[in-house]
C-alpha cells in the first residue's frame, strides 16, 4: 500500500512516532464506501479534507477554572507524554481514520490534570475548522477534569486516559456548518474511573464521530448521552463501541435524534464484555423520531457477551411522532405544530442536561417549579 | 339555547358507523352521565366531540355556545371552552408537567387575546390546585403522566381541567382505574369545578361515580344511539337491572 507521509508540521511530526499509524493503515486498509463501518456515508470527503489548508491558526484550549496544564506538541515539556501515549491509544479498532489524522497533523494540545482536588478543573476546547488536530487528555490519579468542546468542521482525535479515582466530565458541542467534521474519541478508563459524555450534534454535510471507551478498570463508570436535531440535507454518522474488559464496571449510553427535512442520521452503538469482565453492568438505547419526508435514519445496537454474569441491554426505535400525544396535546389548546414542537423538545430533553447543550439544539428552556 | 347541542350525529371510524345519530342538550350549570355497555360507542361520542382525527363525523352538527364546532380542529374546539379527560392518559416522557400545563394555559390566554400569564401568578394558582388535589408539588417536575399511577394520571386530568377552566368538560371513565380514595379526590375536585356556567358530561360504566357527582341526566347509549334518558334514578336502575333490557329498544 503507498502511504505517503504529509507536509505536516515538521516541529510535531518529529516527535510522533508514524510507524504505529503507518502499520494500522496497511492492516485496516484506507477507508471505503459501503464497507462494514462505512456502509452509509462515505469517508472520501473526510479524506480529501486532510488536504485543507487551515485559514486559520489554530486557537489552543484555555483553563476556565482550576490548575492544569496545557502544551502544545511542539513544546519541549509535552514530548515525553507525546512519546508515551500519542498514537498508542486511537489505533486499530473500527477504521485507520485516526491513524490518517496523525499522518496528517496540522496541530497537537496535551491536556493534563494532575491535581487531586475536590472541585473540578474546567478546560475549554475551542473549535480549529480546517485542522487536523489530536488532543490528549491525562487525568492523573484523584484528579477531576471537566472538558466544554466545540467543534465546526475540522479533524479532531482525542486520546484520554483517566487514571484511578479520577474522573472526566466531556459535553462537546458539535455546531452547524458547511464544512465536513470528522471527530474520534479514545478514552482508557482505570480503576474507579469516571467518564461522562454529553455530546450534542446539529447538521453538517457531514459529520462522522467515532468513540472508543476502553473500560480498563474496575469500578469504573461510563455514562454517556447524546442528542441530535438535524435539518436539511445533512448528515451524522455515530459509531460508539464500549469495551468492558475487566469485572464489575458499569457503562449507561443514551442516544436521542431527530431526522428532519432530508438528513441522514446513522447510528451504531456496540458494547463488548470480555470473558472476564464479571458482574459488568451495561445498557444502550438509540432512539430516533424522524420528521421529514425524506430524511433516513440507520441505527443498529449491538451487544457481543462473553461472561455469564452480567446486566445488560440494548435497542434502538425509529419512528413518526406519536399521533395520541399530539391529539392529547392539541386537546389542551396547543396548536398541531406546537404541539409537535413541544414533543420533540421533550424527546430531546431527555438526553441533555446543560443549557449548553439546549441551546445547540435550539430548545426552549424548561419551566422550573 | 343549551351549552352544548348534539344533533343526529353520525360518526364512523375505519368506515365503520359507530355512532347512528346521537342527539344530547346539555344546559349550563348540569351534570350529564353517559352510560352503556361495551362497544356502544361512549368513548367515539367523546372523541368524536373533542374533534380527534380518524373520527369522521358523517352527518350531524355539534354546537358550543351556539357555536357550531363540527368542523374544528382539536384546539379550536378547546379554546371555545371544551375539554377532554381521557379514559386513557398519554405519557409524554421530557415534557415536564408544568412545562405542559404552562403551554396549555398560555395557548388558550393567547386564543383569547390575553396578555401572557406571570409565573409568579401561574405558580401560585397551581400550587392552590395540586393541594386541593392531594398532589405532591414534585409531580409537577415529573413528565407528563411519566410512570404515574393509575390515580395519578386521572387527578392530572382534573388538574388540567381545573388549570384551563373549561365551559364542558367531558370525563371520559374518569373513573377507572381509581381505589376509593383517589375516587373521592377526583369527584371532590370534578364537584369544586362545577358551577353554574359550565357543565359537566360524564362518560362512566358504573354507577360508583355518580354516588359522588349526582348527575341531572343520565342517557344510555345502545348501539350508537341514546336508548333512554331519564334522572339520577335511571342510572340506579341500571345498576340493578344491567343493559340487557334496553337492547332493541
Amino acid at each position: 500500500m503507498d502511504v505517503r507521509y504529509p507536509s505536516s508540521d515538521a516541529s510535531i511530526s518529529t516527535r510522533l512516532d508514524r510507524d504505529k499509524a503507518v502499520a494500522a493503515i496497511i492492516e485496516l486498509g484506507i477507508p471505503e464506501y459501503r464497507t462494514e463501518h462505512w456502509k452509509y456515508t462515505n469517508p472520501k470527503p473526510i479524506i480529501e479534507a486532510l488536504e485543507d489548508i487551515p485559514q486559520a491558526l489554530p486557537v489552543p484550549p484555555t483553563c476556565l477554572e482550576g490548575n492544569v496544564d496545557i502544551l502544545a506538541f511542539e513544546s519541549s515539556e509535552a514530548s515525553k507524554v507525546i512519546e508515551e501515549y500519542v498514537g498508542s491509544i486511537a489505533v486499530g479498532g473500527m477504521t485507520s481514520m485516526p491513524s490518517l489524522n496523525l499522518l496528517n497533523l496540522t496541530v497537537g494540545y496535551v491536556i493534563r490534570c494532575t491535581a487531586a482536588t475536590d472541585s473540578s478543573a474546567v478546560v475549554r476546547i475551542h473549535s480549529n475548522p480546517r485542522h487536523c488536530e489530536r488532543i490528549l487528555i491525562l487525568v492523573e490519579e484523584g484528579a477531576r477534569l471537566k472538558v466544554i468542546e466545540s467543534s465546526i468542521g475540522g479533524n479532531r482525535v482525542f486520546e484520554c486516559i483517566v487514571h484511578e479515582n479520577a474522573s472526566l466530565v466531556h459535553t462537546r458541542l458539535q455546531e452547524t456548518t458547511d464544512s465536513v467534521e470528522y471527530g474520534a474519541l479514545w478514552v482508557q478508563l482505570h480503576s474507579n474511573a469516571s467518564y461522562v459524555l454529553d455530546q450534542y450534534s446539529t447538521g453538517t454535510s457531514l459529520r462522522r464521530n467515532e468513540i472508543t471507551i476502553d473500560v480498563l478498570g474496575e469500578e469504573s463508570n461510563v455514562e454517556v448521552k447524546g442528542g441530535w436535531n438535524l435539518e436539511g440535507k445533512s448528515h451524522l454518522d455515530s459509531q460508539v463501541c464500549v469495551n468492558h474488559l475487566v469485572p464489575r464496571s458499569r457503562s449507561q449510553m443514551k442516544f436521542h435524534g431527530v431526522a428532519g427535512d432530508d438528513s441522514r442520521s446513522v447510528f451504531n452503538g456496540r458494547i463488548y464484555i470480555a470473558r472476564d469482565a464479571q458482574h459488568t453492568s451495561a445498557h444502550l438505547t438509540n432512539k430516533n423520531i424522524l420528521t421529514g419526508a425524506n430524511a433516513e435514519i440507520y441505527t443498529k445496537p449491538e451487544l457481543e457477551i462473553y461472561a455469564d454474569d452480567v446486566v445488560c441491554s440494548h435497542g434502538a426505535t425509529s419512528g413518526q411522532l406519536d399521533e395520541d400525544q399530539v391529539f392529547y396535546l392539541r386537546t389542551r389548546g396547543l396548536a398541531k405544530e406546537r404541539a409537535r414542537e413541544l414533543l420533540l423538545n421533550g424527546f430531546l430533553q431527555e438526553v441533555v442536561d446543560n443549557d449548553l447543550g439546549s441551546e445547540i439544539l435550539g430548545l426552549k428552556p424548561l419551566i422550573l417549579a | 339555547m343549551s351549552l352544548l347541542e348534539v344533533r343526529n350525529l353520525v360518526v364512523s371510524v375505519d368506515d365503520r358507523e359507530i355512532l347512528k345519530g346521537v342527539d344530547l342538550e346539555v344546559d349550563a350549570g348540569e351534570v350529564h352521565a353517559i352510560m352503556g355497555p361495551n362497544g356502544s360507542g361512549k368513548s367515539t361520542l367523546a372523541n368524536a366531540l373533542a374533534g380527534r382525527e380518524g373520527y369522521k363525523i358523517e352527518s350531524g352538527t355539534i354546537q358550543l355556545d351556539s357555536n357550531d364546532v363540527t368542523a374544528l380542529e382539536p384546539e379550536e374546539r378547546s379554546h371555545k371552552g371544551l375539554f377532554l379527560a381521557f379514559q386513557y392518559p398519554v405519557e409524554i416522557p421530557g415534557v415536564t408537567n408544568i412545562e405542559f400545563l404552562k403551554t396549555a394555559v398560555e395557548s388558550h390566554r393567547a386564543a383569547h387575546g390575553c396578555n401572557e400569564i406571570s409565573a409568579v401568578e401561574f405558580m401560585h394558582n397551581l400550587r392552590g390546585l395540586t393541594a386541593r388535589l392531594e398532589l405532591n408539588p414534585d409531580f409537577l417536575k415529573r413528565g407528563v403522566n411519566e410512570a404515574f399511577s393509575g390515580g395519578e394520571k386521572k387527578r392530572n386530568e382534573i388538574l388540567q381541567m381545573l388549570c384551563l377552566n373549561p365551559r364542558l368538560a367531558l370525563l371520559d371513565e374518569t373513573d377507572s382505574g381509581l381505589d376509593i380514595d383517589a375516587l373521592q379526590v377526583v369527584a371532590r375536585g370534578i364537584n369544586e369545578f362545577r358551577n353554574s356556567a359550565n357543565a359537566i358530561v360524564l362518560v362512566t360504566h358504573y354507577q360508583r361515580l355518580l354516588n359522588h357527582i349526582a348527575p341531572d341526566r343520565v342517557h344510555v347509549l345502545v348501539d350508537g344511539r341514546v336508548a333512554k334518558s331519564g334522572d339520577a334514578s335511571l342510572a340506579l336502575e341500571l345498576e340493578e337491572r344491567g343493559y340487557s333490557w334496553l337492547e332493541g329498544s
